[in-house]
């Protein structure tokens, strides 16, 4: 959380569980491509929307390491990294991923 | 100038459309008439680690095994060109996102600490700085590597400007990116293409013309840039008809098509896609006619898979169960079972390594002693492997065969690199195909499943008109239980002398397979996908003047004993060996319990990845200049 407007740090975004240049805009309905610009709708995400996000629903997701992060003292250990509270997951990943059991 | 053959990798995070992207390339690599072979590696954690696809084509013939290096790489992300980079040819060209050009390797959370390590220290040794990008100019200063670098985020904006892009499906458009710059490179056919997207995605026309967009798109603008220097000759394979598939997809074909009627399963990697596509056409209809159906059932766990196998075969249906090693060792005591009561059950066992969990998703040849002597007790079983996606076909339907006919288990043993290869092979004739059931009882009074009178005594089922017995102990001609230690001695011989029975019957031919002159050099001994593999060195090594032979080992129980001996005994100990996905060279040893041979040489690979031609060829020489034992270690 860099606090420059960017879809990245928009509120109404949700990263690919994996591409960090796409998402989805809940605002929009729409796959975003994620640039420098933003759109009207930009409202950032704040600091204490991820504290909440871990006290109600018990995890946020680290994109730049790629995995859950479960507590707040777990969040301090992630300055510097691009948090989000939630990420969304391809619906047809499953298709791409061979069985692995 | 156009060539011949062309070796591709493909990489990325598992889940994001290299599945897609690789299927869209066979598809449209098979529709223009190329032979190809696609190996599939991944990790077991199932999404988000770095996954590639492995490819050789051909306009000359069907390939039989993978090589390196590879003359293009295609890289979905970062980690891809940092765990690759080695695996292209000089001159060969790299794919890759723009947008990573600043990533670092110590950046990247899923690679391995190990790969890690040995990255770096080549960079050390180069003094690049570790992003991609300083990698990618070394690699252009250095080894005349071709970077083709290309906006993937801009490319999709791209898309995005022209369609209404569905979010939820992010990846389908991504895998786009990578096929239209293979198809820039090599100058594919873009209605090929276009053919392998409406296959891909049948019934979803707006994905097929966006992705149709976006593979003409990127495939202008790399020849515009690039050209098209691996362009392949026209296809020279002459065939009208090709199919595209996995050694998984073959075998259920081959099931079905060979009379399967119930199989069970508990999924595990790498065995489950089989029983899934069985499962999808578990009814089977062709042009409106239902020809029959196949009651496929997923167990809780290996144990009720054995079970009911074994209970659907004793009432008469063929009948199949598919695991893999931790799954088939569950599965013994069923196994037990079923060699004490006469059962023709189908274990088709994929190859997957061990011990314990051990690499789930890689491969390995390390179970074959273990499906040879698995099970507490003495009982007789076949055990078969192939070595190919054709062989395997029809080696599916001759276990059911032989297990009807001998009335015993059989343990159809599938490396994972052949059932998660995807190849380019000629339809199987089903000209030739016969169902065999051997012998069959439908009605008698005081009938009795074990008679003493033949070795091989009929086969009523469970349900019929006839009443019959079946129990763990030992037992009498009717199946009752007995311990009397007359009827004991003649139950055990029985049941042992049916593998004798096997072993006179079964044409040597059908167990294992000589390739090469009569006057060869050398001899190479394998089975499974080594077979491709070892043929293709053969090749590679004839053209530098080294006249060598493979001995395919088919089946090792009823092991092929004089024919074996007769190969070997034609060569020199020291140019006799073994080439085995495992540490023991486990078929030299059944050699050696065999026939009395000690096959003193063997190339070794156990690492989890395939064999590959260039590390092979380069292992014979060893052998051949000396050394008694080559470990191979190429590929990540």
């Amino acid at each position: 959380m860099n606090g420059n407007p960017s879809c990245n740090n928009c509120k109404q975004f949700l990263l690919h569980d994996t591409y960090d240049y796409l998402g989805i805009c809940q605002e929009k309905g729409e796959l975003v491509i994620v640039s420098r610009a933003t759109c009207d709708d930009f409202e950032e995400v704040r600091k204490e929307r991820i504290k909440k996000a871990i006290e109600e629903k018990g995890w946020v997701h680290c994109t730049s390491c790629k995995r859950p992060i479960y507590s707040l003292e777990e969040l301090e250990e992630h300055s510097g990294d691009h948090i989000s509270p939630e990420v969304y997951v391809d619906e047809v990943s499953r298709e791409e991923a061979p069985c692995a059991d | 100038m156009a060539r011949d053959e062309l070796s591709l990798l493909l990489g990325g995070p598992q889940g994001a459309g290299l599945e897609t992207s690789a299927t869209l390339l066979t598809t449209t690599f098979a529709y223009l008439g190329y032979g190809g072979m696609s190996d599939r590696e991944y990790f077991s954690n199932i999404k988000g680690r770095h996954s590639y696809i492995h490819s050789r084509i051909s306009s000359g013939g069907i390939p039989c095994a993978l090589t390196y290096p590879v003359q293009a790489i295609g890289a979905m992300d970062a980690e891809t060109v940092f765990t690759h980079y080695n695996d292209l040819e000089e001159g060969g060209y790299l794919i890759y996102d723009a947008a990573t050009s600043d990533k670092q390797l110590s950046s990247i959370p899923s690679t391995e600490a190990e790969l890690m390590e040995r990255v770096r220290k080549e960079f050390s040794e180069w003094d690049i700085d570790g992003t991609v990008s300083s990698l990618t100019r070394h690699l252009s200063e250095s080894r005349r590597v071709r970077i083709v670098e290309l906006n993937y985020s801009a490319i999709l904006t791209e898309l995005a400007r022209k369609f209404t892009l569905r979010g939820s499906q992010a990846s389908r458009y991504v895998s786009s990116i990578i096929v239209g710059a293979i198809a820039g490179i090599v100058n594919l056919d873009e209605a090929a293409a276009r053919y392998a997207l409406e296959r891909r995605f049948s019934g979803t026309q707006a994905i097929v013309e966006q992705n149709s967009f976006l593979i003409s798109y990127v495939l202008d603008q790399v020849k515009s840039k690039h050209g098209s220097p691996l362009q392949l000759n026209p296809s020279q394979l002459g065939r009208d008809e090709l199919m595209v598939a996995s050694g998984n997809d073959v075998i259920a074909m081959a099931k079905v098509a060979g009379g399967l009627r119930y199989q069970s399963y508990y999924p595990i990697t790498p065995a489950a896609d089989e029983s899934f596509l069985i499962e999808a056409t578990e009814r089977l209809e062709v042009d409106g006619q239902n020809y029959g159906s196949v009651v496929v059932v997923q167990t809780e766990d290996e144990i009720a898979a054995v079970n009911s196998a074994i209970g659907a075969a004793l009432a008469g249906a063929r009948s199949a169960t598919a695991t893999s090693g931790p799954g088939f060792s569950l599965m013994v005591e069923g196994l037990s079972w079923a060699g004490m009561n006469e059962v023709p059950l189908v274990i088709t066992y994929y190859q997957r390594g061990g011990p314990s969990t051990g690499h789930p998703t890689r491969g390995s040849q390390s179970d074959l002693l273990f499906s040879l002597f698995a099970g507490h007790g003495e009982f007789p079983r076949i055990v078969l492997a192939s070595g190919d996606h054709l062989e395997s076909f029809y080696d599916t339907v001759e276990a059911f065969n032989l297990a009807e006919k001998y009335q015993m288990p059989v343990i159809h043993l599938v490396d994972k690199f052949l059932a998660n290869t995807i190849m380019t092979m000629p339809v199987p004739d089903l000209s030739a195909m016969r169902i065999e059931r051997g012998l069959i009882k439908y009605d008698a009074k005081e009938y009795k499943r074990f008679n003493l009178s033949e070795t091989i005594s009929p086969r009523a089922f469970v349900g019929s008109d006839v009443v019959l017995w079946h129990a763990g102990d030992e037992h009498n001609e009717t199946g009752h239980i007995d311990e009397d230690p007359a009827i004991r001695v003649k139950m055990y011989d029985k049941r042992m002398r049916k593998l004798e029975i096997a072993d006179l019957e079964i044409p040597p031919e059908r167990r294992a397979v000589y390739f090469g002159p009569e006057d060869a050099e050398f001899l190479v001994i394998g089975w499974g996908y080594v077979k491709g593999v070892a043929t293709d060195a053969l090749r590679e090594l004839e053209r530098r003047g080294l006249k060598g032979s493979y001995l395919h080992l088919k089946m090792f129980a009823p092991f092929p004993s004089k024919y074996v001996r007769s190969i070997i005994e034609k060569f020199d100990r020291e140019k006799v060996m073994a080439a085995e996905h495992n540490y023991l060279a486990q078929a030299g040893k059944i050699i050696t319990m065999n026939t009395g041979i000690t096959v003193e040489r063997a190339i070794t690979k156990y690492t989890g990845r395939p064999m590959y031609t260039n590390e092979l060829v380069k292992g014979i020489e060893r052998i051949l200049g000396g050394e008694r034992r080559v470990m191979m270690t190429y590929g990540e």
